[in-house]
């Protein structure tokens, strides 16, 4: 018997507490038959089991999942056309039922959440991926994820960024939610490469974006009129909750002559890679410095010469973790390193990676290296040995590997800002996590000032910060579970973290729907009057992906009580429009329909 | 809700669904189970030849993959679904148990979900709800005739009367006939005889052998599996072999890890060493033993058998804590089996030593390999969904160029000689339309445009072997 279980019963007895409703709604006959006359009977089910598996993705397990807040949905459905979806959405609007688009289900919002009666629109057979390698552009479906979408791109010599996030992401998505990862460096945020969209509004319409509202050709993100895109923005804009997006163009980049030669997937698992088969067209160095300071100075330098393709800095953990695939059990081997780290280790570790392409000739590669070379001296910089290969940049992005280490895993800040503000709240979040919120509420991070990129030469900085948790702890279902644990976690996201981004300015913007202090209140010109003014205007009976975006007073009634200062932040925020709590014919154990 | 004051329990890596509550949980749904080793990606222009997991890309919707799977564990263990949900069954015994998604997983974290999907069908067989009926049906052929196919037992080493074959009444080596090898293709295992008459390597076989249990253990009948391990290991032992010598890559499997597995003892401790007949004959050639001669001048791919790859490291048990104070380490720390050091090379180099072949990798290769659909008793119970696997994967050597497929398990080839005949005969052009029914929406792959076959064969690599020597 594992050392986790506990008897049905109890986990039962548990789950209605945390829960406090029905698990299972049913969908009404009626509006299922319709919806089998759209998309087929083979590709609408609402089968329990099949309905489980739409539970949870991702990056909702630590604080939905766990919190009894996540629900299957009451059907799902797998539509194959825009044409489809867009009747689905007049069905829903016409019961009052409310819906969920998923592409990975890998975002926090890409999941029924807080309510049952949710349609789960699978949108995973949508499948297109059309590249144009002259005109550096594509056209693709929402099924598309970024590990695929990178070997397209390679066969074409032609590439583009692939998130942090993972390549288990779908491009759509996650170029609609923000789109990050070191090669935004010379790329920009993905966010900004989008060009035509092809979205079905809340209200069922299917509207064109970009040059498609003129003509077929998806190449321009801009046509006349307003710029509708911003409303579908995820995590500074509607959380997913502003209807579906079914088809996009997006701006590629040409890469290296004969890509697919260069970049060669090598090795059996788990040491697998990409192989650089020709250190003339693609390399990445490492560079240790002899201080914090420089190193950050040197990114500044490095960032205006405008070499490179990628510059960043990753955690120490990272780097140990990636070693710990040497060892037969992964956890224990990262522990047996990182038990003997110090601060003062930490304090004086700092190392770049900087990936330098050939994306003319071998020359420039040579003379991107010689700057290099120059700019990293000038800063105290020695150039270390780097493995010739990319474990998980270029196409394989390691996201899941981030629960590895204590199985438990969430990033409290990620932020666009200046260089500068990035490198000041990273320092600051390391040292107090350090100093007051170690083991065994987080994994100690010895005051690792997190991970840091170069954007837009130089032009912002890219924050994030991770922290590591232990689910035994915080999991209400475990037999280990600890109140003062959760707490102090809670107190850490929700008070200590939005502190420290207002003292540096720094814009976090993880978290944003929910977190009063984030993009809320009168400092942010009340931007979150704007959020909910769109989705009243486009979606008043708040169906397309409740409760998206949250109702930030609704949310403080949920917190303990003991959360003062963050509960009254919520309540300043005036926020009133999703249904987390349920109001009379939007609660979860039966929605209104007309005519019922 | 409670005080942290429980204490860690000792459990085993075993057959015990409760074991997998935690890997149900910890499951992030991040879709390498679906899709394998990112590094290895293909293009969407084949998105088709993309997928790890043989069942989900039958299926699409979620609950027919691991992640899908891993809920509905979570929920059997919580009380928020009974056991008897009639899809509960249907989806636990679709699963191939091809290892892909395990192999996938540990990648980047350390969960167990083929011990967990074992569990699963064991779980539900326990309780009356398994197997499926065909495999009952097998399971009552297995015990009155000790072979799958119901066939006279007296008969199953008839292959070894054929002239020129040399058995030797007692040898180090133990040749351990398939069932298939014995009595349907017996020209596999005469070409063992033949390989290993020509190394002039004295072995033996037992006249007393049954099956190997495989259908036993992947239908869930985990009683009779063991009971059919120490049996077998007991035969073995007694006759104080030291090598044996299997012609299928799910004997082999079998013989070397889930016996052990079963019986609750290391692949080390079982007394006698397990290889696979591609392993010895790549040796005999290295050695000299044997030579291939005859030219094969064939552009070759190589299916890997899950049983020979990603499955065949050898089983350690395990039995300890997770602690909670402590990031929830194991203790003592568990040996996590990934598939890196399956055979692989081996059946390549076979390949490799024959003059004329000239091989050529498929998009799933080694330890990402696609399951031949032949596994886990699906073909049994579903059959449906085991010929539009295996007719993807037939398409997939079709499509890199391959005239000719080579595999190292006769299931596997079974599957792939009917799925080649069916594709001849207009089944491409249906495998064709069933993808683009399940995926393409708009948009058509480039695997999906051609509609003609060039790949002309099937072969077993055994009798490849020995008809060039």
């Amino acid at each position: 018997m594992t050392s986790h279980y506990i008897s049905v019963e109890e986990a039962q007895e548990k789950g209605k507490l945390l829960r406090g409703k029905e698990y299972w709604w049913e969908i009404p006959d009626e509006v299922y038959k319709k919806i089998e006359k759209v998309v087929g009977s083979q590709w609408v089910t609402r089968d329990k089991v099949a309905r489980l598996a739409y539970i949870c993705r991702g990056y909702n397990r630590e604080f939905i999942w766990f919190a009894g807040q996540a629900f299957p949905p009451c059907c799902v459905v797998l539509p194959a056309t825009a044409e489809e979806i867009a009747e689905l959405v007049k069905i829903f609007n016409q019961h009052h039922l409310p819906y969920c688009p998923a592409s990975s289900g890998w975002i926090v919002s890409a999941t029924p959440r807080f309510r049952a009666d949710v349609v789960l629109i699978d949108l995973q057979r949508m499948w297109e991926w059309k590249i144009d390698a002259e005109e550096m552009r594509l056209t693709l479906g929402p099924g598309v994820r970024y590990g695929h979408n990178a070997q397209g791109c390679f066969e074409y010599d032609c590439w583009f960024m692939n998130p942090g996030g993972g390549s288990a992401a779908c491009v759509i998505p996650n170029h609609l939610n923000w789109g990050l990862s070191p090669l935004n460096y010379r790329m920009g945020n993905a966010e900004r490469r989008i060009m035509g969209v092809e979205w079905i509004s809340p209200e069922g319409d299917i509207v064109y974006m970009g040059s498609w509202s003129q003509e077929e050709d998806g190449f321009w993100g801009d046509s006349p009129g307003p710029n509708l895109s911003g409303i579908l923005r995820g995590h500074v804009g509607q959380h997913g909750s502003m209807g579906i997006v079914t088809r996009m163009s997006v701006k590629i980049f040409s890469f290296l002559e004969d890509t697919p030669e260069v970049l060669v997937p090598e090795g059996i698992s788990p040491r697998t890679h990409l192989a650089f088969k020709d250190l003339d067209k693609v390399r990445w160095v490492n560079v240790q410095f002899p201080s914090r300071e420089a190193m950050q100075d040197c990114i500044y330098k490095l960032s205006h010469a405008q070499i490179g393709a990628a510059i960043t800095k990753v955690p120490v953990f990272w780097r140990v973790l990636a070693a710990s695939r040497d060892g037969v059990d992964y956890k224990n081997t990262f522990w047996e390193h990182w038990d003997k780290v110090t601060k003062e280790e930490i304090d004086n570790f700092h190392i770049l990676r900087i990936l330098i392409c050939a994306f003319t000739s071998k020359e420039q590669l040579e003379y991107e290296v010689h700057v290099l070379e120059d700019i990293t001296k000038e800063f105290g910089g020695k150039i270390r040995r780097t493995k010739p290969s990319d474990e998980s940049w270029l196409k394989n992005a390691d996201a899941n590997g981030m629960w590895m280490m204590t199985s438990g895993y969430v990033s409290c800040d990620g932020a666009q800002e200046s260089l500068r503000c990035a490198f000041a709240t990273g320092e600051r979040l390391g040292n107090l996590l350090f100093e007051k919120y170690g083991p065994p509420v987080f994994m100690n991070e010895y005051g690792d000032p997190g991970w840091w990129q170069s954007n837009d030469f130089g032009h912002s900085g890219y924050l994030e910060f991770l922290v590591y948790m232990n689910p035994d702890h915080y999991d209400p279902l475990s037999p280990f579970y600890k109140e003062e644990v959760w707490a102090k976690m809670l107190k850490w996201y929700l008070e200590e973290v939005p502190d420290i981004d207002a003292e540096t300015g720094c814009t976090n913007f993880f978290c944003a729907d929910s977190i009063a202090m984030l993009y809320q209140g009168p400092h942010f010109s009340d931007y979150q009057v704007w959020i909910d003014r769109f989705k009243e205007e486009f979606d008043p009976r708040i169906l397309c992906n409740p409760p998206s975006p949250y109702d930030t007073e609704q949310l403080a009634e949920l917190f303990p009580s003991w959360l003062k200062k963050s509960r009254a932040l919520m309540r300043r925020a005036k926020r009133g429009k999703s249904t987390i709590l349920g109001t009379p014919g939007h609660q979860a154990t039966g929605i209104g329909m007309k005519g019922k | 809700m409670q005080n942290g004051k429980a204490k860690p329990v000792t459990f085993s890596l075993d057959f015990d669904l409760r074991n997998y509550l935690w890997d149900s949980k910890v499951c992030l749904a991040c879709a390498m189970c679906k899709y394998g080793d990112w590094i290895y990606a293909v293009s969407p222009e084949v998105y088709d030849f993309g997928w790890i997991c043989p069942e989900w890309e039958w299926g699409v919707i979620d609950h027919y993959g691991t992640s899908g799977r891993a809920r509905l564990v979570n929920a059997l263990l919580c009380g928020d679904i009974e056991p008897e949900y009639p899809t509960v069954k249907e989806v636990a015994f679709r699963c191939h148990l091809c290892g892909g998604c395990d192999m996938a997983d540990k990648r980047n974290l350390e969960l167990e979900p083929l011990m967990m999907h074992e569990a699963l069908k064991v779980y539900l067989v326990d309780r009356g709800i398994g197997p499926m009926p065909e495999h009952r049906t097998i399971a009552m052929r297995i015990e009155r005739k000790g072979n799958y196919f119901g066939k006279n037992p007296k008969e199953r080493m008839a292959w070894s009367k054929e002239a020129g074959i040399k058995v030797a009444e007692k040898a180090d080596v133990l040749y351990f006939v398939g069932c298939y090898a014995s009595c349907k293709y017996s020209e596999i295992a005469q070409a063992v005889a033949k390989i290993l008459n020509k190394a002039r390597v004295p072995f033996m076989v037992m006249e007393e052998q049954g099956c190997c249990g495989y259908m036993l253990f992947v239908s869930g009948l985990l009683k009779e599996a063991t009971e059919t391990a120490k049996r077998t290991v007991k035969q073995i032992r007694d006759k104080e072999i030291k090598t044996v010598l299997c012609d299928c890559a799910d004997c082999y499997r079998m013989l070397k890890v889930e016996y052990p597995k079963m019986i609750g003892i290391a692949t080390k401790d079982l007394g006698f060493e397990v290889l696979h007949i591609a392993q010895y004959a790549a040796n005999l050639i290295k050695d000299g033993g044997i030579k291939p001669v005859k030219k094969f001048e064939n552009k070759v791919t190589f299916h890997d058998p899950c049983g020979l790859g990603r499955l065949s490291e050898p089983w350690t048990p395990w039995e300890g804590i997770r602690d909670p104070d402590d990031w929830g380490k194991l203790k003592p720390p568990r040996n996590f089996r990934r598939g890196t050091n399956g055979c692989y090379e081996p059946p390549r180099d076979v390949l490799r030593s024959i003059p004329g072949v000239e091989l050529v990798e498929m998009f799933r290769h080694h330890h990402n390999a696609f399951c031949s659909g032949s596994c886990g008793g699906v073909r049994e119970a579903f059959p449906e969904q085991q010929r539009f696997v295996t007719d993807v994967r037939m398409r997939e050597a079709d499509y890199v160029g391959a005239n000719v497929l080579v595999t190292a398990n006769p299931r596997s080839y079974e599957v792939f000689a009917e799925s080649l005949a069916r594709l001849q005969n207009g089944g491409m052009l249906r495998n064709i339309e069933e993808i683009d029914k399940r995926f393409s929406g708009n948009y058509t792959f480039k695997s999906l445009k051609k509609k003609k076959l060039s790949l002309e064969s099937v072969h077993d690599l055994t009798v490849l072997l020995a008809s060039v020597i």
